[in-house]
């Protein structure tokens, strides 16, 4: 009979505990994260007694939460891949607005200044074409400046959103690493399962899903995770923190996430992948930097080629009214007749042993030889090499031609043009910077030399990049990679002598730069990098040199007081079409402005359209992912509602074998009174 | 199989919001008429669409430029008609005018209508234009009344301060179009070139000198002394040593020495000496006191070198003397043929020494300095003036001199046929620009058609189908009443409602 009471009660309280768990799960239907929970109800030990074994009744051994560990990992990185797309999408589709915009894109405006050009080669000397040339120059430059500025918002907001993102993830680890001590503790002692801090952990490990991509692992019943290459977060717990710094490059535009690690901070921005950290690193290398690059470089492009022909003409002013820059692009070095334009933008890891400069060489000369025109002319000497073999012609013309030819075979110029001036004198006219001098034994007259005419070295144009470089420095070697094509280039030791030769002419050329370092002593130190982004920053340099009050000096005319000739402006205006850059392996341009700045926007279109692409299709999988783990392990009510009933069912009948027992039990007594 | 109560919801959830987002993209599309909202939409489409955008502004450009091109040459085409008239007019007169039975009267009433025609063609050549430019000064910008200028108010002489140049308008990606012509080719070229001069040859290089047998002193060349010559039997040894000595003391190496008929040494240099200045060229032999080479015999020499001379601007070097001056005068041909491009030249030897350049194009002879041309012997060539003003003026003082005891043009020959030269500059110059409008009228044809083209494709790449996007956005309706519906239903069911 007591048996029979106790069988009854440990019923009564199994079935109770299963209707409270059940009655637990109805109430956290609506609780995000929420594993349904089930009670395990196991027999009871039998007792050997003696009509055999005879069953002890029931009891719950465990709550167990419906959760499979593969489907969280799962969802977890189908979150991860998504956040990912969705932060690129959301900032490139930004940038993809700003620069391809028919109406305030960089198109219009440089289509109204050339347009405004054309205009003035109708009436150069109309002083109303001027100022609107004017205008529509300001409004270009201006437009430059702006849309600089609005992709240098565009990086302060992903700064921002990283900032936001290191605090709550530091919050995010401190808990995972408290709950993981707590759950240890509490299943050290027991089988019993802790389910609702696991569910809180479960939590928190999907929301850390979303700002990083990254493994994460059970060992001895605490989660670890571990971002980038295997650099862990939270271990056990313990937990690394986060901080967000500078990148090795001081004063650079790039960010620095670092982690901790023992006594030192390692960036690990660069080996992030998945989430948003990752979406907003692979926007900024691949949409954000070479955008701005870009634009730089069109800039820069746009401002040296006009600036060099417009400084071959004249304006109203006569004869001394030419020479003049129409835009200006900020730090422009000028020297003993030569210039050059610095470029902006370098960052060093530690600028304690070396300062690097950059410039574009802007240099060359118009030099004129003296007479001997119809000699043959010896003594010449182009760049250091001696030109032999210079005869005569019937005139001088002719003399003049053999001197190009010769000059073409032995050095390797071939932009060189030699005409006939009064005195009989030969003027050399070269698009590259020369060198002309004369051997103590020639013909040629040294007085007839005379400094050229100032002038942009093209070559140097158009072979600029929208790259940024490294110079380095290991094991005595220095080399310079292109970061994002990633080519290196060793250099050779006469490489080096002119790359630490800082005096004006000097410098080592590379990609249409001019590098020069300036060592305070020997050598860079092993291992130190320097970063220079060349064009960076030029678009929001750009600015006007020729002032509003000027504009009688907009040199239209190729000769002085000739204020009807057109020359200068058909030429100018000729600078929207011609292909001044992007020079390939042979040498020779093959891009214009706009064209160059038409792949911009499609590349970025590109990239864009992708990222929106996968981003729907990531969504897709990432819905499915969490279907399947609500599938098993989230509440359905009829379910619920279905479980109820059983279990009262089953209590009621409990409670019938107890009244049954008291029954029993009251006959037996009265059995025996 | 499973399913929560969480991811029904959510389904039904999604299912709508997929709808919304859907119906508002298409909304967009009808209120903005594009088809391409963000360029990420079509990346490919919206950079063709903005390389597109780019032709058409460059090409409605060229289009501007070609009408201002074709107003600017019809102002110009009917300022030459005006000028034709005139010319025809005075071409009448002139007939007029040979006729012999003319009294004096009659002659003057025609030269002062010729007079006035002369006038007429004067302010015309002084025309501006609707922003104030002279149309024929070329490039310069001359002052009031214009490029033609006079300070005599007959228009005896008329300067003309304009250039040549020509403005170029660009009306094509390669094509360019003169919108103004020189007026040089329209009027005639007014300016007086010299066409000949005489060059006188003044050497200073001295030979002939009567040498004594026995040591040469006191000879110094170009102010260095020359000694150790040693005297010897015949004059031809100290010939050759008078020459080592100078290559030896001076540098000189293109000396020599011979000996002259009457015993004397000659010598002669034919090279330029490298001095830094300007070509000199001829030695320099003084004679220094106490010297024994007699001064009489020191003579002028015959026909040396020439230097200084300079035909448009370019020095003429390395002008060698010859044996005889017929010699010398070819020498000075073949050098302005090397040195210039000009082939027209011709030298013959004058009288008095002096060498008498002819040239069928113009061109301008001067001396450069420390050159040994005297300038004394330069004078004027034949001037050759065949501009318009000038043959009205030579009509009119035909018809009626200004002097009559000393008239300036005496016959009547040739007067024609300047004004018909005239008359055909200016015709042809017509009809230049008559082709140059028609050139520029079938551009414009060609870039118009283009523009619509491409404006065509724009549209057809940008531009929403109204048709179809309505057809979707009904669609897209249905499907998201749907959506709403099939939601609203589910969550109506639940066994919680049959529970008592």
């Amino acid at each position: 009979m007591s048996s029979l009471l106790g069988l009854g009660s440990s019923a009564l309280g199994a079935y109770r505990s299963a209707l409270s768990v059940t009655s637990n799960n109805i109430s956290n239907v609506g609780v995000e994260g929420y594993s349904r929970q089930n009670i395990d109800l196991e027999q009871a030990d039998t007792l050997k007694g003696n009509v055999g074994y005879l069953g002890n009744g029931v009891a719950p051994e465990n709550v167990q939460r419906s959760y499979d560990q593969f489907l969280t990992r799962n969802l977890n990185s189908a979150i991860s891949s998504g956040s990912h797309y969705d932060s690129y999408y959301e900032y490139a589709s930004t940038i993809d607005q700003i620069v391809a915009d028919p109406e305030v894109g960089m198109t219009p405006a440089l289509g109204s200044f050339f347009s405004s050009l054309q205009d003035l080669s109708s009436a150069p000397a109309s002083i109303p074409s001027r100022q609107v040339l004017h205008g529509e120059a300001e409004a270009l430059v201006s437009r430059f400046n702006t849309i600089h500025q609005q992709m240098q918002d565009v990086r302060d907001q992903t700064k921002q959103e990283l900032a936001a993102i290191v605090e709550r993830v530091n919050g995010i680890s401190r808990s995972v690493a408290e709950l993981n001590a707590r759950i240890s503790e509490s299943q050290s002692g027991s089988s019993a399962s802790p389910n609702d801090l696991l569910d809180r952990r479960d939590i928190l490990m999907k929301e850390l899903s979303e700002y990083f991509g990254g493994l994460s692992t059970e060992q001895d019943g605490m989660a670890n995770f571990y971002v980038g290459k295997g650099r862990a977060l939270i271990v056990g717990n313990t937990y690394n923190e986060l901080t967000l710094g500078n990148s090795q490059y001081r004063e650079g535009d790039s960010v620095g996430l670092f982690m901790k690690q023992g006594n030192y901070n390692l960036d690990i921005a660069s080996s992030v992948k998945g989430g948003r950290v990752g979406g907003i690193v692979d926007f900024t290398k691949e949409i954000l930097n070479p955008a701005q690059n870009s634009l730089g470089q069109m800039a820069v492009t746009l401002a040296a080629t006009l600036n060099a022909q417009h400084r071959e003409g004249f304006g109203l002013g006569g004869e001394s009214d030419t020479g003049k820059d129409f835009f200006n692009m900020g730090n422009m070095v000028v020297s003993e007749g030569i210039s050059s334009l610095e470029l902006g933008s370098v960052v060093a890891e530690n600028t304690t042993s070396a300062e690097l400069s950059v410039s574009i060489p802007m240099n060359n000369g118009d030099v004129v030889v003296g007479p001997a025109a119809v000699a043959d002319v010896t003594g010449l000497i182009i760049n250091g090499v001696q030109i032999a073999d210079v005869t005569a012609g019937a005139n001088s013309i002719e003399t003049a031609t053999n001197m190009v030819a010769r000059m073409n075979e032995y050095t390797s110029l071939t932009g060189v043009t030699a005409s006939v001036v009064e005195d009989n004198k030969i003027k050399l006219s070269s698009p590259e910077t020369i060198t002309v001098s004369k051997s103590s034994t020639g013909n040629i007259d040294a007085s007839g030399m005379s400094e050229g005419v100032y002038r942009m070295v093209r070559s140097s144009i158009k072979n600029l990049t929208a790259d940024d470089y490294k110079l380095s420095y290991q094991d005595s070697q220095y080399t310079i990679t292109n970061i994002n094509t990633q080519q290196k280039r060793v250099l050779s030791s006469d490489e080096v002598v002119n790359l630490k030769d800082t005096s004006v002419r000097g410098g080592l050329t590379h990609d249409g730069l001019t590098i020069s370092l300036n060592i305070f002593d020997g050598d860079m130190e092993d291992g130190e990098e320097i970063l220079f982004q060349p064009t960076r920053k030029a678009a929001d340099n750009i600015k006007m040199s020729l002032g509003a009050s000027e504009i009688t000096s907009i040199a239209a005319a190729d000769k002085a007081n000739e204020p009807g000739n057109n020359s200068n402006t058909l030429a100018m205006a000729n600078l929207q079409t011609e292909k001044i850059m992007g020079a390939g392996a042979d040498g020779l341009p093959t891009a214009g402005i706009q064209d160059s700045y038409g792949q911009l926007v499609a590349e970025i279109g590109v990239q864009t359209h992708y990222a929106e692409v996968n981003r729907t299709a990531q969504d897709a999988v990432r819905k499915h992912a969490q279907s399947a783990r609500d599938n098993l392990s989230a509440v359905n009510l009829d379910e619920e509602a279905a479980n109820l009933m059983k279990y009262q069912q089953m209590f009621q009948a409990s409670t019938r074998v107890i009244s049954m027992a008291d029954e029993l039990f009251q006959a037996i007594l009265g059995a025996v009174q | 199989m499973r399913i929560s109560t969480i991811s029904m919801q959510q389904q039904g959830v999604d299912a709508i919001l997929d709808k919304q987002v859907s119906i508002s993209e298409t909304e967009m599309q009808l209120a903005t008429g594009r088809k391409i909202l963000r360029p990420s939409d079509d990346p490919v489409n919206s950079s063709m669409v903005l390389k597109l955008k780019e032709s058409v502004s460059l090409s409605e450009q060229y289009l501007r430029n070609g009408e201002l091109a074709t107003a600017a040459l019809s102002f110009e085409e009917s300022t030459l008609e005006g000028i034709t008239n005139n010319i025809q007019r005075a071409r009448e007169l002139a007939l007029q005018g040979m006729n012999g039975t003319n009294s004096a009267e009659s002659r003057e009433a025609i030269a002062l209508e010729v007079q006035q025609i002369r006038e007429a063609i004067f302010n015309l050549g002084n025309t501006r234009d609707e922003q104030g430019e002279y149309i024929f000064a070329g490039t310069k910008a001359p002052t009031a009344p214009g490029p033609f200028k006079s300070t005599d108010p007959k228009l005896a002489s008329v300067v003309f301060d304009g250039n040549e140049s020509q403005r170029v308008i660009q009306i094509g990606m390669d094509q360019r179009v003169t919108a103004k012509d020189s007026a040089l080719d329209i009027f005639g070229k007014q300016e007086t070139e010299v066409l000949g001069s005489a060059v006188t040859n003044s050497s200073q290089v001295l030979e002939g000198a009567a040498v004594a047998i026995g040591d040469v002193t006191g000879m110094t060349i170009n102010g260095i002394a020359i000694d150790d010559v040693v005297g010897g039997t015949d004059a031809a040894t100290i010939a050759t040593d008078v020459v080592a000595n100078i290559n030896a003391k001076t540098g000189e190496t293109g000396v020599s020495a011979v000996v002259a008929a009457d015993g004397g040494i000659r010598l002669t240099s034919g090279e330029s000496l490298t001095a830094g200045g300007s070509n000199n060229g001829d030695i320099v032999v003084a004679v220094a006191t106490g010297g024994d080479i007699a001064a009489s015999g020191i003579e002028a020499g015959n026909y040396r070198k020439t230097s200084g001379l300079m035909i448009n601007g370019t020095l003429i070097g390395d002008v060698s003397a010859g044996a005889d001056p017929a010699a010398s005068a070819d020498n000075m041909v073949n050098q302005i043929n090397i040195y210039t491009a000009q082939t027209g030249v011709t030298a013959v030897a004058g009288a008095n020494n002096k060498i008498e350049l002819t040239s069928n194009d113009d061109i301008v002879i001067s001396t450069a300095d420390g050159g040994d041309i005297s300038a004394t012997g330069l004078k004027n060539g034949t001037s050759r003036n065949d501009d318009i003003f000038t043959a009205l003026g030579s009509l009119v003082e035909w018809l009626n001199p200004a002097d009559p005891d000393n008239p300036q043009i005496e016959t009547s020959d040739g007067l024609l046929e300047s004004l018909d030269k005239g008359l055909d500059r200016v015709l042809t110059i017509e009809s230049k620009i008559g082709a140059r409008i028609n050139m520029i009228e079938r551009h414009s044809d060609v870039e118009r058609s283009f523009v619509d083209k491409i404006r065509e494709n724009i549209s057809d790449i940008n531009d929403v189908d109204y048709a179809e996007a309505i057809a979707q956005f009904n669609l897209d309706r249905v499907g998201i009443q749907a959506a709403q519906q099939a939601y609203s239903k589910i969550q109506g069911l639940s066994l919680f409602d049959y529970l008592r």
